[in-house]
């Protein structure tokens, strides 16, 4: 009982009441929805949710690099994933700082405290990126687009460049895989920038978070988490791409560990203010 | 009833001691103060007591039960300690309702009780954002106490609050003495804790320099004040 009640608190002000990620979830995929609507309005005639959310998800197409091609980091997926942690950054911290002592002494123990501030942060990434996916399927819905799991070969050349997709001039089905992996990885970043925000600054934990997510779109590897979160750089869609059955094992072992250590480390964790 | 030992505690933080070595016992209905300038260990002391940090060498039993090991926090503890922190889009009687309602030892008369205690209005719709300084104090000391804890930690109450306000709080102590409640209360102000007080710790440099039982001086006192006018008779004798 008591961990439903500190989760619901925790819901109710990590996550409802935090206007950035609700305004973000909400306002950048409307506006992502508008801009592939334009282009493909330019490109082709019709697109399907599938088109839409690899805009979103996609990440960028392999980089090579060459004097002639320098490196450009994809800007919405980069958004797209960082706005999470960086959103969620600070509220376990700030509370046990602050409100969170007072629930932590009346819960009588620090493992339900912590357990229920890890739920709350797997719930905030899997609220956010419903909300996101439930902003394009709405899109969808209001432009009358269909809400296909097909993504089009043509559309995939236009904004990724990527060469397959001649090959891919039929339809590329977008599987549950393809959808769930970004999310798992999503939440694995969270877990893990929380977990190491117990062992440095937060600040010092959203850059660890930002470099995995920025080299990951520099470099195409199965050792770089982030490209399991590209739909782009799947198997599926390019040759050389990730198997992201793998990196959604990744994603779960990755966010077990990172409850592990943060479960270990907190109950030994001295709540003191460290500025 | 409980009894609270500190032996020989010790915490290290950055490799700078905070607390060094503090050793003495505490029991249900005394009042302890801890006095000390800035950075003293008051704090951090009362930190280790409430079990929200854990001390590097000694150890600290709450009837016999070593907090860190055998239990993580103190069964029963009320805390006020440094700023009293709230939610700000809440009320104050939201704020703790919804604290109480986590051990659901009180109901929300009790809590409403409580916030009254202290010279705040339980009804008053204003968010804690909106709280003045001194309203802030007055509500974490209802936090502490509202639910009647075995141990009432006070750290610095009289902050921010006016002459009206630190007699509230010096009458607020002296109720939960009476409850039989074991209160830890810190102060800059020796006379608060002189007059509250059963036993003053002083600290410096995180270590305990003197103990002092204010039973002791009071007799003490009183026996000097006899031999005085013991003396002065003989004077007048002779």
């Amino acid at each position: 009982m008591k961990f439903i009640k500190l989760l619901t608190f925790d819901l109710r002000n990590g996550f409802l009441k935090n206007k950035l990620l609700l305004l973000m979830a909400i306002i950048f995929p409307a506006l992502c929805c508008f801009d592939i609507s334009y282009q493909v309005r330019l490109a082709k005639d019709s697109a399907s949710f599938a088109d839409y959310f690899t805009y979103l998800y996609g990440g960028m197409k392999e980089y090579i690099p060459s004097p002639t091609d320098p490196f450009m980091f994809p800007v919405i997926w980069t958004v797209l994933f960082l706005v999470l942690p960086f959103a969620t950054l600070n509220y376990p911290l700030n509370d046990i700082q602050s409100f969170g002592q007072q629930t932590l002494l009346r819960t009588k123990g620090r493992l339900i405290w912590w357990l229920s501030k890890c739920c709350w942060n797997v719930l905030s990434c899997v609220f956010y990126h419903l909300i996101v996916i439930g902003i394009i399927v709405l899109f969808c819905l209001i432009t009358q687009t269909e809400l296909r799991m097909n993504i089009h070969g043509d559309i995939l050349w236009s904004i990724f460049q990527i060469k397959e997709a001649n090959r891919l001039s039929g339809q590329i089905e977008l599987n549950i895989g393809l959808i769930l992996a970004p999310i798992l990885i999503s939440i694995s970043l969270n877990l893990f920038q929380m977990a190491l925000s117990l062992f440095i600054k937060p600040v010092f934990s959203f850059l660890s978070i930002l470099i995995i997510v920025l080299s990951s779109s520099y470099l195409l590897s199965p050792f770089m988490i982030g490209n399991y979160a590209m739909v782009v750089r799947s198997n599926v869609i390019i040759n050389n791409g990730v198997n992201f059955t793998i990196g959604m094992i990744i994603g779960l072992f990755l966010s077990f560990i990172s409850l592990m250590v943060g479960t270990v480390k907190f109950i030994y964790y001295d709540i003191i203010n460290k500025e | 009833m409980v009894n609270l030992e500190l032996v020989n505690v010790t915490k290290v933080i950055h490799k700078n001691t905070v607390i060094d070595g503090v050793t003495f016992s505490l029991q249900s209905g005394n009042i302890y103060g801890f006095q000390g300038i800035n950075g003293s260990g008051k704090t951090m002391l009362m930190r280790l007591i409430s079990g929200l940090i854990r001390p590097t060498q000694g150890r600290i039993t709450v009837n016999n039960k070593i907090l860190g090991k055998d239990i993580t926090f103190p069964g029963s503890i009320g805390m006020l300690l440094e700023n009293p922190s709230f939610l700000d889009g809440y009320s104050g009687f939201n704020n703790l309702k919804m604290l109480a309602s986590i051990q659901k030892k009180i109901d929300a008369d009790e809590v409403r009780r409580a916030i009254k205690s202290v010279g705040l209005n339980p009804d008053e719709k204003k968010k804690y954002r909106k709280y003045s300084l001194g309203m802030k104090q007055r509500l974490g000391i209802a936090c502490a106490i509202m639910e009647k804890p075995d141990i009432v930690i006070l750290d610095e109450p009289t902050n921010s609050l006016d002459t009206d306000g630190v007699n509230l709080v010096k009458s607020i102590v002296m109720q939960e003495k009476k409850r039989g409640a074991l209160v830890i209360i810190s102060c800059h102000d020796l006379s608060i804790l002189q007059n509250l007080s059963d036993e003053i710790v002083l600290l410096k440099d995180g270590k305990m320099t003197e103990h002092i039982i204010m039973k002791d001086i009071q007799k003490r006192s009183q026996h000097e004040k006899k031999v005085d006018s013991n003396h002065t008779d003989c004077l007048l004798a002779n």
